[in-house]
């Protein structure tokens, strides 16, 4: 159950589930000191709804234009470059380097001409790309997890400095 | 009421793209456009802090010429008016320290923005107390009974601001407001 001032907040804010609603309602009618309260209540959120907000001078709005107008400098995109570096491309190399080795594997016999295939040397370069770009993708994979949290925060630290 | 929270939440995302591209490539009108959307919220959240015209005006000030400096860092997935409310919430935290004991200048400043007629006057006079009621509460408090009020009563959208959990917003909110409850009636006499 509810207190008389939770309920009273929750039907002036409108709320009140149709039981709380209900009650709220019946108490209004019998109870003279909820009556009052709503009288209150009300009559304070009125004035908070009204007064909260304050306009900013339209003086203080041209000066504010002017001066950030000022300083403004071409600002360079962070990820303006983004594309470059995107993981998609690493992710296309990864998933054709994992292709190319399950074909070359299908396509031998036996385990011991998968190993003579590998062990040639064009093959051990192409096995190798594909190593080092499923790396970065789990380290871009990473970046992406981490990004959010930690360049927010770290940014808008900066900005406080 | 859902659709119509989806097209404005749209809007907004659609609004908020052009004016960050904009600025990213130091466009003027963007920063027009920048001041004509942002500076209110970024000043009320700014003045609810420090409950103080001038200072509100000047790290609001601070804060735009922050984001703007810091654009080319934001990350464009991200919600903007998020951004920009934690670098006004904290620059306006970093007024607040350094803060002189003043008179009420608001009360001041809210009298000289009537421009005489009753309903301004009253208007003014109704700041002035909401105001010093919200002098009894904490910054933290402050900016959520203001966020509130100025996202008319939507939580999720405070949720997405603040980065605060629900529950959390609706603990903060109920106190807050059962603590202006209790201090409004010395207040309400004078409205």
């Amino acid at each position: 159950m509810i207190s008389h001032e939770e309920l009273m907040w929750k039907y002036l804010d409108g709320e009140c589930t149709a039981e709380e609603k209900n009650h709220a309602d019946m108490l209004m009618k019998s109870d003279s000191g909820f009556r009052m309260m709503y009288d209150q209540y009300s009559k304070l959120d009125s004035l908070l709804a009204k007064t909260t907000y304050q306009e900013p001078t339209a003086e203080f709005k041209i000066k504010l234009t002017e001066t950030l107008a000022a300083s403004l400098t071409k600002v360079r995109p962070v990820n303006q470059l983004k594309w470059i570096v995107s993981p998609a491309w690493l992710i296309i190399l990864t998933v054709a380097g994992a292709i190319g080795l399950i074909v070359a594997g299908l396509s031998t016999s036996s385990s011991a001409s998968v190993f003579q295939y590998f062990n040639m040397p064009d093959q051990r370069i192409f096995s190798m790309v594909t190593l080092v770009c499923a790396g970065f993708v789990l380290l871009s994979l990473l970046d992406l997890f981490l990004k959010k949290s930690f360049i927010k925060n770290r940014g808008v630290t900066a900005i406080m400095a | 009421m859902r659709n119509q929270y989806r097209h404005t939440y749209m809007q907004e995302v659609i609004l908020q793209e052009g004016i960050v591209k904009g600025l990213m490539i130091g466009d003027r009108k963007a920063v027009a456009a920048f001041v004509d959307q942002y500076s209110g919220f970024i000043y009320n959240v700014c003045h609810k802090v420090l409950l103080n015209r001038p200072e509100a005006e000047e790290a609001t000030q601070d804060t735009m010429l922050k984001v703007l400096k810091a654009i080319g860092g934001f990350d464009v997935g991200s919600s903007f008016k998020a951004w920009c409310y934690t670098i006004a919430y904290r620059t306006a935290i970093d007024y607040q320290r350094r803060q002189r004991p003043t008179t009420d200048v608001e009360a001041v400043s809210a009298l000289a923005w009537t421009g005489g007629s009753d309903d301004g006057i009253l208007q003014a006079e109704n700041r002035t107390a909401v105001t010093s009621l919200l002098r009894h509460l904490d910054e933290e408090s402050r900016v959520i009974i203001s966020l509130f009020y100025l996202e008319e009563k939507n939580i999720r959208e405070i949720e997405e601001i603040t980065g605060l959990t629900e529950s959390n917003i609706k603990i903060k909110l109920f106190r807050a407001r059962k603590e202006l409850a209790r201090h409004a009636p010395k207040y309400f006499e004078k409205v």
